[in-house]
């Protein structure tokens, strides 16, 4: 997924300012985000639509990708998904969003799970927004 | 985004990457490749690249009751046009491939095993035939500590690596979760060994490719 025009994602903080965010998956610019209170964040779908997030203390994203070491297609980065987490109190609501063509592209598949969930707890604590 | 860049050992798997005296191979990932066999005067460390029938002629014999490591894994360097020896594979020790990061991941780093580039399937022989657990092909993270003798057969610290379950894949950074370089640091190098082990009297002779994949993300 890869737009010159629309960034990837919109993040409305609480002070009423904006910031957008990169403009393809390989450079997201989620590292660059203010360290400031995120009212709502809106995320721009492979369809073009948007899911917006909103209500959370804290943010993280990710971007997923395979590279293959031997076969045919070996050392091409591949994305396979992207990832939203929403935290509040004990609870993680996650979001993974398919980017594989004929397999999962633009499916969603929510859960929520507890803070102290192991996939929760290896997630770089550096990028919570 | 973090890009991830195979190394494998050429010279002494008791060396990390950047020790005094290492040398590791960059794989070039579009042309190199590796082959896993038992070896033969034509098939080894500095011959040309290897013919289909020079790669029959040294393939693996299955033992008929006791349980057969593959010997060697080589990789053909494209660039140097000669087979590279992996140092260490199979063997107690800790540096033998590594993987480089050139940045922060977001989680955990892990290997994985395939029938193909499809990543959905894992019913070749090699892998088990659609059960993990009976998985020839035996990895172990040696990113914190040596893997211990005899780690790829039965009973040692292997993991059978097939397809994405928790208990097939291996962890990268010895289940610590995601990567974070310090401050200076250029990149992050994770370790791990790959053997691959037969059953005793497997009865299937085949000659067949999987696919190793490092799957990771980024924020």
């Amino acid at each position: 997924m890869k737009n010159t025009k629309i960034s990837l994602y919109k993040i409305l903080f609480k002070d009423g300012t904006i910031f957008n965010g990169g403009y393809d998956l390989f450079n997201t610019e989620w590292k660059n985000i203010p360290n400031k209170e995120i009212k709502k964040l809106y995320y721009r779908l492979p369809a073009g639509d948007y899911l917006c997030l909103g209500g959370y203390e804290k943010y993280f994203h990710r971007v997923e990708a395979i590279v293959d070491i031997s076969g045919k297609e070996k050392g091409k980065t591949k994305l396979q998904s992207i990832y939203l987490y929403g935290k509040k109190q004990d609870k993680v609501i996650v979001y993974q969003i398919g980017l594989v063509k004929d397999i999962n592209l633009g499916l969603i598949y929510k859960k929520i799970v507890n803070i102290n969930d192991e996939e929760i707890k290896k997630l770089n604590p550096k990028n919570w927004k | 985004m973090t890009n991830m860049t195979l190394k494998i050992n050429d010279l002494d798997a008791d060396l990390a990457v950047g020790d005094s005296g290492a040398s590791y191979i960059d794989v070039d990932l579009s042309n190199d490749y590796i082959i896993w066999t038992a070896g033969s005067d034509d098939v080894k460390d500095g011959e040309d690249e290897p013919s289909e029938d020079e790669l029959n002629q040294a393939s693996t014999l299955i033992a008929e009751l006791v349980e057969t490591q593959v010997a060697h894994s080589l990789l053909f360097d494209y660039s140097a046009s000669e087979l590279k020896e992996i140092v260490g594979m199979g063997e107690n020790k800790r540096y033998v491939y590594a993987f480089s990061f050139d940045g922060d991941t977001a989680t955990e780093p892990q290997l994985e095993a395939w029938n193909d580039s499809n990543h959905n399937s894992t019913t070749k022989n090699v892998l088990g035939l659609g059960t993990p657990a009976d998985s020839m092909v035996k990895a172990v993270c040696t990113t914190g500590a040596l893997p211990g003798a005899n780690w790829a057969k039965t009973g040692g610290t292997h993991i059978n690596l097939a397809g994405s379950g928790a208990s097939n894949v291996v962890k990268l950074n010895d289940g610590n979760g995601a990567i974070t370089l310090l401050s200076g640091e250029g990149s992050r190098e994770l370790y791990a060994n790959i053997a691959i082990v037969i059953p005793d009297g497997y009865a299937t002779p085949a000659i067949e490719t999987f696919v190793s994949t490092i799957r990771y993300s980024w924020s």
